[in-house]
């Protein structure tokens, strides 16, 4: 028995032709590559292709328009700008960090992950900017600026940005299928769109404070901005709603984009609700107090973790039931294999291992957590 | 492409048409929201008149309200403007930007330091704009700021800073006319900077 093997036995099992593999690169891998001389292989790979340009053109252009509409403001108060821009980038970074740790089993592709964050802080940012300023026109023309000042951004802000950071999940979806194969995989890449947008939110509003605060001592208001958008606010915004409105791309695209009516009716709950959500944040309810900030803060908090512990419970059961299967094949010790299915459980089994044959083990481990999550997306 | 699955419930197959309409489908909400909406907003009228010799409330705050009254042929630019933070106002070719500023707590909130942060604002809108030094000014309702000149490479105006009497906010207007404004215009807008006044704050709408 070679020490590399965290189990013994002889070869893996055999792997379930099922939902494509993961892969490192966002847009790396597939079934479609290197099989695109046949016509009709070349057809099949289409949509992907056309996702991919389309992510990379929206990108730009929600970049250019976010230069456009901040770049003049960040030329005029340079330290204001690099302090938000220092500041919300490392908490970009602890805040993906912990989003990709969540993820049960194994975190998401790197990426997969980068291409989430990339897409909040670029697209949904520039056109959302575009889009909310026409509606909050429109309410304003139609409906008069008191009505406006009140009720515009809860009319407009919800139904605009919650649809133009879920578009990026789509797009990653069609473009790599292989990095959302079910509702966990839709939760965490759409938790990291939303972190990046609220990020990227978060320097433009650091900016707009220190206008609006006559910008006598800018520095004071952007970090006043920043620790308030990131300390109190922070939890139970964006990263949520858009984790919760993920799930239900998870969810459409586990089912091959052709859901049968139940699930459909999921899907579209769960964007409903992330609409709900991000309109009751900007209704002007419970007056505008830091008691009442909280509570919507909260709102949006626990209704994803309900969302979370709930794809997780379920995902993590499957992933067991395929360990458990694999090692009985493997004649591994049952909780030898269930343990795999944790990281801790991983690392330890590693430890086991003399450290020459580490690396084939690691191999091996995640050959066997690859089968297993590829039948836990099938039985979805 | 179908792709057969052990282990797993029946599903449907992947196909290329079925990965065709999320990507249809998105596309078209973005390019709904991107490029409709502000067509649909370009269709609404961009201005509405203001109401000629009656006070009109631009801010509030601290137990005061802060009103300017306007001569006629005045417009409000909705798409521009906030109630009670910013106001775009439009007579001819003149035009009258409006701004609320309210200083945070232990700031420097002095007229001169509130002008010295709208040297840098009014920078944001157009690099090229320039404030001149400023004066002590009084409004016509006894109201005391500062006031100066301003000018971009291609429009010329005045600027004023009105702080409310408790600090907790003030009111930033500059004028901007270009060289096709007449003097009616131009005194029409000094007029309605002029006409600022801050009473006490009774509540209700204005």
């Amino acid at each position: 028995m070679s020490h590399a093997r965290p189990y013994p036995g002889t070869a893996p099992p055999a792997q379930p032709t099922v939902p494509p593999q993961r892969a490192s690169g966002p847009w790396e891998s597939g079934p479609q590559r290197g099989a695109g001389a046949s016509p009709r292989h070349a057809r099949a790979a289409l949509p992907a292709l056309t996702a991919r340009l389309a992510y990379i053109v929206l990108c730009a252009a929600g970049l250019v328009i976010l230069l456009r509409q901040y770049g003049p403001a960040a030329r005029v108060f340079p330290v204001e700008a690099v302090t938000a821009f220092v500041l919300l980038a490392a908490a970009l970074a602890i805040g993906a960090w912990a989003l990709c740790r969540i993820r049960p089993v194994r975190p998401p592709s790197a990426g997969s992950a980068a291409a989430a964050v990339a897409w909040g802080v670029t697209a949904p940012v520039g056109l959302a900017m575009v889009a909310n300023q026409a509606l909050i026109g429109m309410w304003s023309k139609g409906a008069g600026l008191a009505f406006a000042a009140d009720w515009a951004p809860a009319l407009s802000a919800p139904l605009n940005e919650e649809v133009l950071k879920l578009a990026g999940v789509v797009l990653i979806a069609v473009a790599a299928p292989w990095a959302v194969r079910g509702p966990v995989d839709g939760f965490i890449l759409g938790a990291l769109v939303g972190l990046g947008f609220q990020m990227v939110e978060n320097a433009t509003y650091a900016l707009n404070l220190v206008m609006q605060q006559g910008a006598t001592d800018g520095l004071q208001s952007t970090l006043l901005s920043v620790v308030l958008r990131v300390g109190l606010t922070g939890l139970g915004t964006h990263w949520a709603m858009s984790a919760v409105a993920g799930t239900a791309v998870g969810i459409l695209a586990a089912e091959r984009w052709r859901p049968g009516r139940r699930r459909a009716a999921g899907a579209a709950v769960l964007v409903l609700v992330a609409v709900a959500l991000h309109w009751f944040f900007d209704a002007p309810l419970l007056g505008g107090s830091v008691a009442g900030t909280l509570v919507k803060v909260a709102a949006g908090f626990c209704t994803a973790m309900v969302v979370y512990f709930a794809v997780r419970h379920g995902y993590r059961r499957r992933v067991r039931r395929a360990l458990a299967d694999a090692g009985e094949a493997l004649d591994l010790h049952r909780s030898d294999a269930l343990a795999l299915a944790r990281r801790s459980g991983r690392r330890k089994a590693l430890l086991r291992v003399p450290l020459p044959d580490r690396p084939a083990a690691e191999s091996r481990q995640r050959e066997l957590l690859a089968t297993a999550e590829r039948r836990a997306d099938a039985e979805e | 492409m179908a792709e057969p699955m052990t282990g797993g419930r029946d599903r449907p197959p992947w196909t290329t048409k079925a990965r065709w309409l999320p990507l249809g489908v998105t596309l078209g909400m973005i390019a709904l929201l991107a490029l409709g909406l502000p067509l649909l907003n370009a269709l609404l009228p961009d201005s509405e008149p203001v109401p000629a010799d009656r006070s009109m409330r631009i801010a509030s705050g601290g137990g005061h309200d802060a009103t300017l009254t306007f001569d006629p042929g005045w417009a409000l630019h909705p798409d521009s403007s906030q109630e009670g933070q910013n106001y775009l106002f439009s007579r001819n070719h003149v035009r009258l930007v409006l701004n609320t500023v309210t200083p945070h707590d232990g700031s420097p909130d002095s007229a001169a330091d509130l002008w010295s942060g709208m040297r840098k604002i009014v920078r944001v809108s157009d690099p090229a704009t320039r404030l001149g030094e400023p004066r002590p000014v009084a409004s016509d309702s006894g109201a005391t700021g500062l006031s100066g000149s301003a000018r971009t490479d291609t429009e010329a105006g005045t600027a004023g800073v009105f702080p409310a009497p408790g600090r907790d906010f003030a009111v930033e207007m500059v004028v901007m006319s270009g060289p096709e404004a007449t003097a009616a215009d131009v005194e029409a807008a000094k007029r309605a900077v002029r006409s600022i006044r801050f009473t006490e704050h009774h509540g209700g709408a204005p």
